[in-house]
């Protein structure tokens, strides 16, 4: 790498750490500010950097943060300076990379048009929507194209209502626990009587959530909607964890973080995920307890698969990964859009080795059955 | 001894003298914790060596290790101080009919002599800078997170009875995490990271060399490459080079010199702590075993 000399000066070897910090923020959501620069700096001015492989190992021990961004970190620091070498006056200029979106590929970018409409718009139709019973029980695959786009406001109200539900529900009284140092405190003015306990207040803890939906060819129109749900859903509920899969599992949650849903539906299109794709829920669930085992910890979590069981792979990897979430979880929940219909037997074979690690089996094809989550939820 | 100012080479050295094989990006965390005074947050599976850090430093540092294990429930008294209960209350009863003032009762009930330093406190009134080990924080809840923030950027403790303590000497500070929960942003900003992976081939040798120094060439050879197919398969819980250094040790004090398939089926039980784990492994030993023979064949002709 011929970046060496760039390091000689101090004032270009700042504005390229200035450059660098910028450019990760930009391109891999690595948040480094005006402290992380001067640390880098500090650390570049005791250490031995005369390779730019120690230069490089310096700058990246100060600026990564998470396992997640030690892989792109090597990439983009690569590309960095190859940018660098490449404009002329060796200034950084952030290129803005408008990323293609196939419009035509991808129906459910569709949903974009309407997200264009302001939010009070959003409140007033849910309003006027909410009045009409009859769509509440409509199945989801009976909607068209342009009726789908009626439908969002009301799924977004329905999971806005859900959230603030699950988040006002009230928790049971349990065991008291006694608060010595208040109750030795209080005495004290009694002259060390003890004529009053004091107890430890409870502290309200929301059960955590962890969502896991299949998008695979089969499940593409409930695969959108949920989507959209569980967007609306956890910008008021926290803690919540959700993840997609196909073939693979892919974790959405930071992707679901964002402003607006558009650019979620943006950021899913990158990560190429195998919408439209077979399934493989065995070897996703998998992936899932094996290298996001922290999912499953925290207070009473409920785990909550939406997928409609169709499997196309191993059938002794889905027992077993079931078998641990069951156990681990506080609820296993499994959301199928077919069981809406009464003549519905889960009679697919992943559907058939999942039961019996499940605790609730609803289904999930209508606005009224995605508002029932509450009672299993509370 | 590693003093404050030592240079990266120093310490590469320095732990290498105790025993432990660290690449570059570790040498690294740990040379600029030392020199710029900031916590190291190491995360990474289980059995990989991440407290062990903690440990190598205080011994070259040549300093005390202060340890604050983490688990489900732990709060700021536990992780800081707590007045001895039992004991005020003996006292105040004894002393119930001394005629003393409340103020006079409540100054000897508040003193040093009732307090039990928990590690944080403790490892802010020490004489010289100690290793404060915060192991597994991951299992501590969020709001015990967000306390243990407050102290490492204020490096202050305050008890309402007595008063503030300030720290004499900012300890070094490791926090290693397993990864069961996802930590803050904010800790990891104040932190160094680092990711301790499991060792590639080349790295468990050298360290089962160096760890278990009578081991036969081969054997050692034969365990590691056993591990890394090992850990290929498709496991609840991934054996880490804790378990590599077990299973050696134990090969060793039997004076075996190479590996056999009903061997390694009679000492799984080193190795996998899961039944399931064990069932599974046992049904691809074969192939598993063959993989292992085929390479060493292969490394003794070519060395």
């Amino acid at each position: 790498m011929s970046n060496l000399p760039l390091i000689d000066r101090k004032t270009e070897l700042s504005a390229h750490m200035v450059g660098l910090s910028r450019y990760l923020r930009k391109h891999a959501q690595i948040k480094t500010g005006p402290a992380e620069i001067a640390e880098v700096l500090q650390a570049l001015s005791i250490s031995p950097i005369q390779h730019p492989e120690m230069f490089k190992l310096c700058v990246k021990s100060i600026l990564i943060k998470s396992k997640a961004h030690l892989g792109v970190f090597d990439e983009l620091y690569a590309k960095y300076w190859k940018e660098v070498e490449a404009s002329a006056n060796a200034k950084i200029k952030e290129q803005a990379h408008p990323t293609p979106v196939n419009q035509a590929q991808n129906k459910i970018l569709s949903i974009k048009e309407w997200l264009k409409s302001s939010p009070a718009e959003e409140e007033i139709q849910t309003a006027t929507y909410s009045a009409n019973p009859a769509i509440g029980q409509r199945d989801f695959s009976s909607f068209t194209e342009e009726d789908l786009i009626e439908l969002y406001p009301i799924l977004q109200s329905a999971a806005r209502s859900l959230a603030r539900k699950l988040l006002h529900s009230k928790t049971s009284r349990g065991n008291k626990t006694l608060d010595y140092s208040k109750t030795i405190r209080r005495s004290l003015s009694k002259g060390g009587e003890y004529w009053e306990l004091v107890y430890k207040e409870r502290i309200k803890v929301p059960r955590k959530l962890v969502l896991l939906c299949d998008v695979s060819k089969s499940m593409e129109l409930y695969a959108r909607l949920f989507l959209q749900f569980m967007y609306t859903f956890q910008l008021l509920y926290r803690p919540l964890e959700a993840f997609v899969f196909g073939t693979q599992l892919h974790p959405i949650s930071s992707i679901l973080q964002k402003e607006v849903f558009a650019e979620v539906l943006n950021a899913l299109q990158k990560k190429k995920l195998d919408w439209n794709g077979g399934t493989q829920i065995g070897s996703s669930l998998h992936t899932f307890i094996s290298q996001h085992p922290q999912s499953l910890t925290g207070y009473k979590t409920v785990v909550i698969i939406l997928s409609d069981g169709w499997d196309t792979g191993e059938t002794a990897l889905l027992q077993k990964s079931m078998q641990f979430i069951h156990k681990k979880a506080h609820k296993v929940i499994w959301l199928n859009p077919l069981a809406g219909n009464p003549n519905y037997q889960p009679s697919v074979k992943g559907m058939q080795t999942a039961l019996p690690y499940i605790d609730v089996f609803a289904p999930c094809h209508n606005i009224n059955s995605l508002r029932g989550l509450s009672q299993y939820l509370k | 001894m590693i003093d404050k100012q030592e240079g990266f080479k120093q310490i590469k050295e320095m732990l290498e003298a105790q025993g432990y094989i660290a690449d570059d990006p570790i040498v690294m965390s740990v040379f600029l914790a030392i020199r710029l005074d900031k916590p190291i947050l190491i995360e990474g599976p289980a059995g990989v060596g991440k407290t062990e850090i903690a440990k190598v430093m205080a011994k070259a540092l040549n300093t005390e290790l202060i340890r604050l294990q983490c688990y489900e429930g732990l709060d700021a008294h536990h992780a800081l101080y707590e007045w001895n209960y039992q004991r005020q209350l003996i006292h105040l009863k004894l002393e119930e009919h001394s005629g003393k003032t409340i103020e006079e009762k409540e100054k000897t009930i508040f003193s040093d002599k009732f307090l039990l330093k928990r590690p944080l406190l403790q490892a802010i009134s020490q004489e010289t800078v100690p290793v404060l080990l915060i192991d597994e924080i991951d299992r501590a809840e969020e709001e015990f997170e967000s306390f243990l923030l407050e102290v490492l950027s204020d490096w202050q403790i305050s008890i309402p009875e007595i008063g503030t303590i300030q720290a004499t000497r900012i300890p070094q500070v490791v926090i290693t995490s397993n990864r069961v929960r996802e930590l803050s942003e904010a800790l990891r900003r104040r932190c160094l990271y680092m990711w301790i992976d499991y060792p590639d081939f080349d790295k468990e040798l050298s360290i089962v060399k160096n760890k278990v120094p009578g081991i036969d060439r081969l054997l050692a050879w034969q365990i590691c490459h056993f591990m890394q197919a090992l850990r290929k398969e498709k496991l609840d819980k991934t054996p880490g080079i804790a378990e590599t250094l077990d299973w050696a040790k134990a090969l060793a004090s039997l004076h075996i010199q190479h590996l056999d398939k009903t061997l390694i089926e009679n000492t799984l039980g080193i190795l996998l702590k899961d039944w399931k784990d064990i069932r599974q492994t046992q049904t691809s030993l074969s192939e598993l075993f063959e993989a292992v023979g085929v390479k060493s064949k292969l490394e003794s002709s070519n060395g």
